[in-house]
């Protein structure tokens, strides 16, 4: 009964990238309706797969009879290895799209080294200064709101690379290294940018919009 | 004369295949020679149109050659008339034919075994519907037939013996001559059965002095969904038609009806002619061989697997343990194990293909509860070293898989 659920959610997951696993799906599916039901299963899936499986490993029959013998607990044990993988990795997959990295708000960027100077790791699309970025100055008039995992931050970085390139410069503030910002200029999000005049630019922006806004500072 | 196996497989396409089968169930269906896939091309090849009817060349070939494959048949069984043999659908056909047309009636008495397929038990639970008894004689404690017993339970009501010749749960045979006997001897007609023996020993239907006879064509190299029914003919006579529609009929008003002879009154529709020449090509490729050499055969390789297989601990055989009284049939349980695992795990490790379950004869593994038993049926084309493989894989599997 037991390996009918399993089977159910196993081939039902591999059925949506291969069509050899949707007959198995659909009868693993009949069984686990049925019992849903308070029915007998009455195609018997349970034993064809232990066989199926188990014949292929007659080659070393000891092996075998374990399986055999233990195919419900092994079932079990792969079961929820399967769904603790499949929560990881989703959850990784979450992190990397959303904080650059698999790991989350400051965990570290597997493609770079740690500690780029700046007590900043950036994991911008590759890009990623070992030196104090050429559009930190920290005489310029616009200041810059950031902190570490913070993906829309790295990505505005990039903005701001391709606008150094014109001479733009911005004076770097780090929320993570002084914490007291965060009341001080009353930041709600980042990043965030405040001009002299106390005009701001909250979020992130294309270069074009970034552009805009340092124009009138220039 | 022993078989030339290696050769008889060459005939065979799916035993030339680069891994073929360990085909084990030929108690349900049997291979196919290539002889009798090419007499069922040969149909729709060279003459695909309707026998019995038209007049066309085309009609006219498609009848000569169904006339010519009942002689063949005929000959097969030793009958004395071509008119007796009725080509159907399978055994179970045929059994229903002889149920629904002999004419028994309240208070008659249908005498079986204890070990009938479904297809010879439930004709008769149907007609007790209608009156009908239905006796069941009880096997020996080795699923041998109990000729006594037959004696004392056949009384003037029994007015048909319809017994298993060759049973597909054990292999045993009934000692088919002296049951006839018997049976004639206090007025009982005799339906055989043959669905197990036909393809596996020579019968002679005059010898044997039986009154009806059923078998399968697929059990014996034919095709799929044939199969003969013989009658002796002035039985046939008597009998009303079963199925009645076109050709069954000499002339029709609206009203009425004039029913055809035997056998075309038993073969309404169209038949299938594909299958009908190609059964009697199978026939007559049996016959080549010779039914003795094959019987032979199957004995040896049978007698290969019960001694190979005598030392897995837990194998009981169903039926006597002599393989000499088992046909080609070696029917077994192994303590412990689920016959459905046994055959699917011998499927999955080693590509032998046996049937498990109930065989169609869950009567029997109800009256013992049992819930089934794993079945090898061998043939012509089976090969001692297959039996080798058989015997090994299965010792494996109750040594480490139990």
């Amino acid at each position: 009964m037991v390996i009918c659920l399993i089977a159910a959610v196993v081939f039902g997951f591999m059925a949506i990238f291969s069509a050899r696993y949707r007959g198995y799906a659909r009868e693993a599916f009949h069984c686990v309706f049925r019992m849903a039901t308070l029915r007998k299963c009455d195609t018997e899936f349970d034993k064809k797969l232990r066989a199926a499986i188990v014949g292929k490993l007659m080659k070393w029959p000891r092996f075998a009879g374990f399986v055999y013998r233990r195919f419900e607990i092994i079932s079990w044990v792969f079961v929820i290895v399967f769904f603790v993988s499949l929560a990881y990795t989703g959850y990784s997959i979450y992190n990397l799209i959303v904080w650059q990295n698999c790991e989350g708000p400051g965990g570290s960027c597997v493609f770079v080294p740690q500690d780029s100077g700046t007590n900043v790791t950036i994991c911008a699309y590759g890009n990623v200064p070992t030196a104090p970025p050429e559009y930190f100055d920290n005489n310029a008039s616009v200041m810059f709101f950031y902190q570490d995992g913070c993906p829309w931050c790295a990505k505005e970085m990039t903005v701001l690379e391709r606008l150094a390139k014109d001479g733009y410069r911005i004076k770097p503030m780090h929320l993570d290294t002084n914490p007291e910002y965060w009341t001080e200029y009353n930041i709600q999000v980042t990043p965030t940018f405040i001009g002299p005049d106390g005009a701001r630019l909250n979020g992130y922006h294309d270069t074009d919009a970034l552009k805009g806004f340092l124009d009138n500072y220039r | 004369m022993a078989l030339k196996v290696e050769k008889i497989r060459q005939d065979f396409p799916i035993l030339t295949k680069p891994k073929p089968p360990i085909y084990f169930d030929n108690a349900c269906v049997t291979m196919k020679p290539v002889q009798v896939i090419q007499a069922i091309n040969r149909y729709y090849n060279e003459f695909p149109a309707c026998g019995g009817r038209s007049l066309h060349r085309l009609g006219r070939m498609v009848t000569e050659e169904v006339e010519k494959a009942r002689a063949i048949v005929q000959k097969f069984f030793g009958a004395k008339n071509p008119k007796e043999i009725i080509f159907t659908k399978n055994t179970t056909e045929g059994i229903n034919l002889i149920a629904n047309s002999l004419g028994l009636k309240a208070g008659d008495t249908v005498l079986t075994t204890d070990k009938e397929h479904n297809s010879n038990l439930i004709p008769w639970q149907v007609l007790g519907k209608k009156g009908v008894k239905h006796k069941i004689l009880p096997s020996n404690p080795d699923n041998t037939f109990d000729l006594n017993g037959f004696e004392n339970a056949m009384d003037k009501s029994v007015k048909l013996v319809s017994m298993v010749h060759t049973s597909n749960l054990d292999g045993v045979s009934i000692p088919a001559e002296e049951v006839i006997k018997i049976a004639h001897d206090n007025g009982a007609l005799v339906l055989l059965d043959a669905a197990q023996s036909a393809p596996h020993k020579e019968i002679d239907v005059r010898k044997l002095d039986v009154d009806f006879l059923a078998c399968s064509g697929h059990k014996m190299l034919g095709p799929s969904g044939t199969g003969i029914l013989y009658g002796k003919y002035h039985l046939l006579e008597q009998l009303s038609p079963f199925i009645v529609g076109g050709d069954t009929v000499i002339d029709t008003t609206y009203t009425t009806a004039t029913m055809e002879k035997p056998p075309e009154r038993f073969e309404a529709g169209l038949q299938d002619y594909a299958g009908i020449i190609g059964l009697a090509e199978a026939t007559k490729y049996l016959s080549n061989i010779g039914l003795r050499n094959i019987s032979a055969h199957e004995a040896e390789l049978n007698k290969k697997i019960t001694d190979g297989t005598r030392s897995i601990a837990g194998l009981k055989i169903i039926g006597p343990v002599d393989p000499t009284l088992r046909s080609g049939i070696f029917s077994f349980n192994i303590s412990g194990m689920d016959p459905h695992d046994i055959a699917m795990l011998l499927d999955r490790s080693a590509g032998i293909a046996i049937r498990s379950g109930a065989h169609c004869v869950h009567s029997w593994f109800n009256a013992h509860g049992m819930k089934g038993s794993a079945r090898v049926s061998l043939y012509l084309y089976n090969t001692l070293s297959e039996c080798d493989i058989f015997i090994e894989s299965l010792t494996k599997i109750a040594k480490f898989i139990r």
